[in-house]
């Protein structure tokens, strides 16, 4: 990972309080019943009744910003979603900033990787409302993936590609072609440092290669907004704390980073804002400081945040 | 189209990448040569064999060098009958006037004694009545009042290679088709899941249905490979040996061709679009392997059904029946040198009804949200 000094994840207090600086200035923000912030949204009431036609949608019509207040990164309002018969989100309101790490923190089961989903449009919410940037995600899915970059656990990637074919193929796919495509490709291979592994078919990657793929193909066409989902959860000490790098990095860079985990102590280390859920619900949330309160750490303030539920 | 246009290259450079497809593509070129090239060698070796016929009593003059001339060879014995359920092919036992046969109609090697035997006895017992006849001055002409003068119409190996042409060659374009895109079609859609690429993919800002048709369009670019491998291979291997002691006259003709190559398409198109959209409900490539097998055995039976009942000429509402109908389109081109028109265009709306209902199917099945939420 280049281009960031050391100590930047650990002690990267200048950027953070940028960052909280600017978070605070937002002062359109308010609160909802749940305590968390959610920003007023001008409905486009526009809504598709199928959420399969929506993610089809191909945005010909270069929609527009919804209208709103404050251009929140990401804003949900008020998300429901049922899978099955399990109602996963229960009403849920957040948003998140350009230049923050915002957690979305929570056990296990908590809907954090469903809130993400329909963040990014993989799935449809029941009720509620969610805007990247503006854009709605029922009414303008395709702007919506176009300005998000997502790296998951799952570090899935085309075993018979090499790492340079493999990210070609999605800067493809999100509009890129010719000299820019080229360009961008081997822009984050060099800033993910991939320049030894380039031409290696990913079947004979390391984990910590692979995730670089990972990210290096979530951030080709350099999104606004970048969202990782327990990306340390399969990763070594030295992978992880790249990838952790690589998030600060990123926040410095001015994009919205929304940082799922279960695991406090990298939410504590990283985040300027944290959303905690619980049972699909927002049981707290707020500066770290904020939700950490008297408690000696994070870990402390959610498990006493989850049991009081 | 350009999402499409992407998402094809990218498959078809993983397929080729694939050991699986391409060991399919190869066995595809390899299996009818060397299946040509057995057959020919056992029929070749059934033709020349020398069998054995154990006789009793005294054999008539001169029907053993004729029994001898046709590769039977003859040993005398005590008992025919018990020679013939054990160590001989054949047991026939001379009595006067009469002839008795001792055979196991369900040996085969008795079963081809016995042809040669009926046919040497004919040719004896013809030759023995004409020279009767003509010692009594009467013309010999008289035993074949009707004589019947062949003039075929195609050279006897034309036809036996188009009969041969016509019952195989639809059976191997649709067992091809249909296996030849098996794997691709299953790493595109199952081995999405189980490489944990699939959501990766679906968080581009390309149209679920467009990645689904560049998905569609590879998988079908290489079941045709597979299938024009196979055909292309044994067409080859039918030029080069001879079935029965006669060689192959292959000409498929310019109508035939044309026809195989359509059918081809259509089906080509429906198979992958199905075998995909049976993917899709796959987690893993191995379950995917146990949605499509199934497909397989729906598919050989219309497939083979000209190998059962050559002579199967139904009337225009079978040619509806999807495989079935490319099935006798492309027997009739081959026999007949010509097509039927009426044929071509019910068997094209059935084929293309059933490639638009396989890719709603396979669209349906891509785009729903389950897709990844049951993964």
């Amino acid at each position: 990972m280049r281009e960031l000094p050391p100590g930047a994840v650990e002690h990267d207090r200048s950027r953070r309080a940028r960052g909280s600086d600017r978070s605070r200035s937002d002062k359109a923000r308010t609160r909802n019943h749940d305590g968390a912030p959610h920003t007023r949204i001008d409905a486009q009431t526009q809504g598709c009744s199928e959420a399969k036609d929506c993610r089809e949608t191909e945005d010909h019509s270069d929609p527009k910003p919804t209208q709103q207040v404050t251009q929140a990164a990401v804003a949900v309002e008020r998300l429901e979603k049922t899978l099955g018969a399990n109602k996963v989100l229960r009403g849920i309101s957040f948003e998140a900033q350009p230049g923050e790490i915002f957690g979305l923190l929570g056990p296990n089961g908590a809907g954090k990787t469903t809130t993400l989903r329909i963040i990014c449009t993989l799935l449809s919410p029941d009720a509620g409302k969610v805007s990247v940037l503006g854009f709605d995600t029922r009414t303008a899915p395709a702007e919506v993936r176009r300005r998000i970059g997502v790296v998951t656990a799952d570090i899935g990637v085309y075993p018979r590609l090499s790492a340079r074919e493999n990210i070609e193929y999605f800067a493809k796919l999100c509009g890129l072609e010719g000299g820019e495509l080229a360009r961008r490709v081997d822009g984050v291979m060099e800033r993910l440092d991939m320049g030894s592994f380039a031409k290696q078919r990913a079947e004979s990657l390391s984990s910590g290669q692979k995730q670089k793929v990972a990210i290096a193909r979530a951030i080709v066409h350099d999104p606004e907004v970048l969202m990782f989902d327990e990306p340390t959860s399969n990763l070594d000490v030295l992978a992880s704390k790249e990838v952790r790098e690589f998030m600060v990095e990123a926040k410095g860079r001015g994009k919205c980073v929304i940082f799922s985990t279960h695991v406090m102590h990298d939410a504590e280390r990283l985040c300027d804002r944290v959303t905690i859920l619980h049972e699909g619900q927002v049981v707290g949330g707020g500066s770290i400081a904020d939700v950490r309160g008297g408690r000696r750490d994070l870990e402390d303030a959610f498990l006493e945040l989850v049991d009081a539920r | 189209m350009g999402s499409a246009w992407v998402v094809y290259k990218k498959e078809t450079r993983e397929i080729l990448r694939d050991r699986r497809t391409l060991m399919a593509i190869v066995l595809a070129t390899l299996v009818a040569p060397l299946t040509l090239g057995i057959i020919s060698q056992v029929s070749l070796q059934t033709a020349t064999q020398t069998y054995t016929i154990g006789y009793s009593g005294d054999i008539p003059t001169g029907l053993d060098t004729l029994l001898r001339s046709t590769g039977l060879k003859l040993e005398s014995v005590a008992d025919p009958k018990a020679a013939a359920e054990k160590q001989i092919d054949l047991g026939i036992a001379f009595l006067p006037g009469e002839l008795d046969e001792y055979y196991d109609p369900s040996r085969q090697s008795a079963v081809l004694v016995d042809i040669r035997l009926q046919t040497v006895l004919a040719q004896y017992n013809a030759a023995k009545a004409a020279a009767a006849l003509q010692q009594r001055g009467v013309d010999p002409g008289i035993l074949t009042p009707i004589r019947l003068v062949s003039r075929p119409l195609s050279s006897p190996a034309e036809a036996a290679s188009n009969g041969f042409l016509s019952f195989f060659l639809p059976y191997i374009l649709i067992t091809m088709i249909l296996t030849g895109g098996f794997s691709a079609a299953l790493d595109s859609s199952a081995g999405e899941r189980e490489r944990k690429t699939l959501e990766s993919l679906l968080l581009t800002p390309a149209p679920r249905s467009r990645v689904l048709l560049g998905k569609i369009g590879a998988v079908t670019t290489v079941s045709l490979a597979a299938a024009i491998a196979a055909i292309g291979s044994m067409l080859f291997a039918l030029s080069r040996i001879s079935l029965g002691g006669s060689t192959f006259h292959v000409n498929l003709g310019v109508s035939a061709t044309v026809v195989m190559i359509w059918l081809a398409l259509l089906l080509a198109i429906s198979f992958s679009s199905l075998t995909l959209a049976l993917g899709t409900l796959a987690k893993s490539f191995r379950q995917g392997q146990a949605y499509v097998t199934p497909l397989y055995f729906i598919t050989i039976f219309p497939a083979a059904i000209t190998l059962f009942i050559p002579d199967f000429n139904p009337n225009l509402a079978y040619y509806l029946i999807p495989i079935l109908n490319a099935v006798l389109v492309l027997r009739d081109a081959i026999l007949r040198t010509q097509v039927d028109w009426a044929h071509l265009v019910v068997t094209t709306i059935s084929l293309g009804a059933t490639a638009v209902i396989s890719w709603v199917a396979a669209r349906y099945l891509f785009t729903r949200e389950s897709l990844l939420t049951k993964s």
